[in-house]
């Protein structure tokens, strides 16, 4: 079962969350970066690239835990700063309704 | 050890712009492009492009919708059984304005004729020419930005793409609703059906497959997902259909709250073939009474295409396997989203399992700006360019007591280096004036 954000305004996010983008939102990747639009809100955003790269994480990946591991892997950032950014990012997402927990 | 170095903590969440009939602005920052090719989007912009262009071109499309008996003669035929003596009309997307001079010979005590193209002058002429200019106003503008003095009785509108929506007519008739007609109104077309059928159509793909092939040794195929990822506008052949078309939805524009549709059906194969997408095409009641305009395949009879849904694969069907069709609409219809899945049933155990899956938009087959989205964020801190300069201190120098000529000095005067000659200051002034003033 999948709920929106605001049923979850209080919720602390983690990286032991499921996390998965949402079926009415559809990205096109321009020049590295994305652009996505959200069916639902008839919203466009914008995400760079490492956003981007995020967001094919969390379609492939079924944890926060498992993304996480991923980027430490793939770029050099020290650990509290990827933690704290991916959560942040993923507030955000969860905020404008780009992803669900699920 | 890392291979790269980038920063992840430079990973933000840009909020860019909402999308709909305001996209018209967007439009424009993009080129025009934004939407795709095939992809009509009959905003101002566009016509307006269309109009100025190739005038050729467009009265060649209105042609082409006035010599369309079945069209014309259902519109006629709906116009009659619904306007009554004394009613107030308002005729939304009038084009050359023949829906409004029906309604006129049916009786209406006034007609507001609305479009935004420039073909209204077309319009204007030809209510002249048949003597109904006293009952008809015409009005040059998107009926959603217009105001009328009084509430009307009959809304008329062949706002009807070749898949019903395109033309955003659910938006154009909600907003009448609210705000220009009476409570009680009659609304022309009364009722939209969409219809989709599975198609073998290997002709189709195989020119968006054209894309794959090398040209002067050059690849193109980067244009393929664009293609691939937009409706097609074609002339169905009924001999494509492999399977029972189904009714995806049916609106009445009497009630219908969205400006968008997301509906579902399924269709069931009936022979072997290869899937190569889905086909689609609208019937309309129009006057709620059974006259009907229908552009189902084959219909030569119809000035309307059908719509080409390709899938980015095309995949071997059987008889007996279903198709589970989502379609979904977005942003006044601008933008369009085809998924579902394609499920058989085993013949030994009796199970189903899932064949194939498909998932597509036209938002993927948008040609998007590489740095010109920034531009559109609302954090972006924009900065005039020379050219927006130029048009500042034109629209500075229009007040109403200067001619265009003095206002084309002042400018060539004050932008010595881009008005070398006189003439081109004028028709820049002229082209400040005509939007602005």
């Amino acid at each position: 079962m999948e709920h929106k954000w605001s049923e979850y305004w209080n919720m602390k996010i983690d990286l032991s969350c499921q996390i998965r983008p949402s079926d009415d939102v559809l990205l096109q990747e321009v020049g590295g970066e994305a652009v996505l639009l959200d069916l639902a809100s008839e919203c466009y955003f914008g995400l760079e690239a490492v956003g981007t790269r995020i967001w094919e994480l969390l379609q492939q990946n079924s944890s926060l835990q498992q993304t996480y591991d991923c980027l430490r892997a793939e770029y050099d950032v020290e650990p509290d700063r990827l933690r704290t950014d991916l959560l942040a990012l993923v507030e955000q997402m969860l905020e404008a309704g780009l992803v669900r927990v699920a | 050890m890392a291979e790269t170095t980038l920063p992840v903590f430079t990973c933000v969440l840009k909020p860019l712009w909402r999308a709909g009939r305001s996209v018209e602005d967007l439009a424009t920052a993009c080129v025009a492009a934004v939407l795709g090719t095939e992809f009509r989007q009959w905003t101002e912009t566009t016509l307006q492009m269309m109009f100025n262009k190739s005038p050729m071109t467009y009265l060649k499309y209105h042609l082409s919708m006035l010599t369309d008996h079945a069209r014309v003669d259902a519109y006629r035929q709906a116009i009659f059984d619904t306007v009554r003596p004394g009613d107030i009309v308002l005729d939304i997307g009038t084009g050359t304005g023949i829906l409004s001079l029906f309604a006129c010979q049916a009786g209406a005590r006034r007609v507001y004729a609305i479009e935004a193209g420039r073909i209204i002058e077309a319009a204007r002429a030809v209510c002249k020419q048949n003597g109904f200019d006293d009952r008809v106003v015409f009005m040059q503008e998107l009926s959603t930005k217009v105001e009328l003095p009084e509430r009307a009785d009959v809304l008329i509108t062949e706002t009807i793409g070749n898949f019903g929506l395109e033309e955003s007519i659910l938006g154009y008739v909600r907003d009448a609703r609210q705000r220009l007609l009476k409570d009680d109104a009659r609304i022309l077309p009364a009722s939209l059906a969409l219809h989709v059928v599975p198609l073998e159509a290997p002709q189709l793909h195989a020119a968006i497959d054209s894309w794959n092939q090398p040209i002067a040794g050059l690849d193109f195929s980067s244009v393929r997902p664009l293609v691939v990822n937009n409706p097609h506008w074609v002339k169905l052949d009924a001999a494509w259909m492999l399977g029972q078309p189904a009714q995806l939805c049916k609106i009445d524009l009497a009630c219908a709250t969205s400006k968008d549709i997301c509906a579902s059906t399924t269709c069931t194969v009936t022979k072997y073939g290869t899937l190569h997408g889905l086909g689609g095409w609208f019937s309309a009641d129009l006057s709620g009474a059974g006259t009907a305009v229908i552009s189902n395949p084959p219909s030569t009879e119809t000035s309307w295409s059908h719509a080409f849904l390709p899938f980015e694969t095309p995949w071997d069907m059987e008889p007996g396997d279903t198709i589970e069709i989502t379609l979904r609409t977005a942003a006044d219809a601008t933008v369009w989203q085809w998924r579902g899945t394609c499920r058989r049933r085993s013949a030994a155990t009796g199970a189903t399992s899932e064949v194939a899956r498909f998932n597509q938009s036209s938002f993927l087959g948008q040609m998007m700006p590489v740095g010109g989205l920034r531009r559109l964020s609302e954090t972006h801190c924009p900065q005039l360019t020379e050219q927006g300069c130029i048009d500042q201190f034109i629209l500075q120098m229009i007040d109403g007591s200067s001619s265009l000529k003095e206002i084309a000095q002042q400018a060539a005067a004050r932008f010595p280096g881009v008005f070398s000659d006189p003439g081109k200051a004028l028709e820049r002034a002229r082209l400040v004036s005509q939007r602005y003033a």
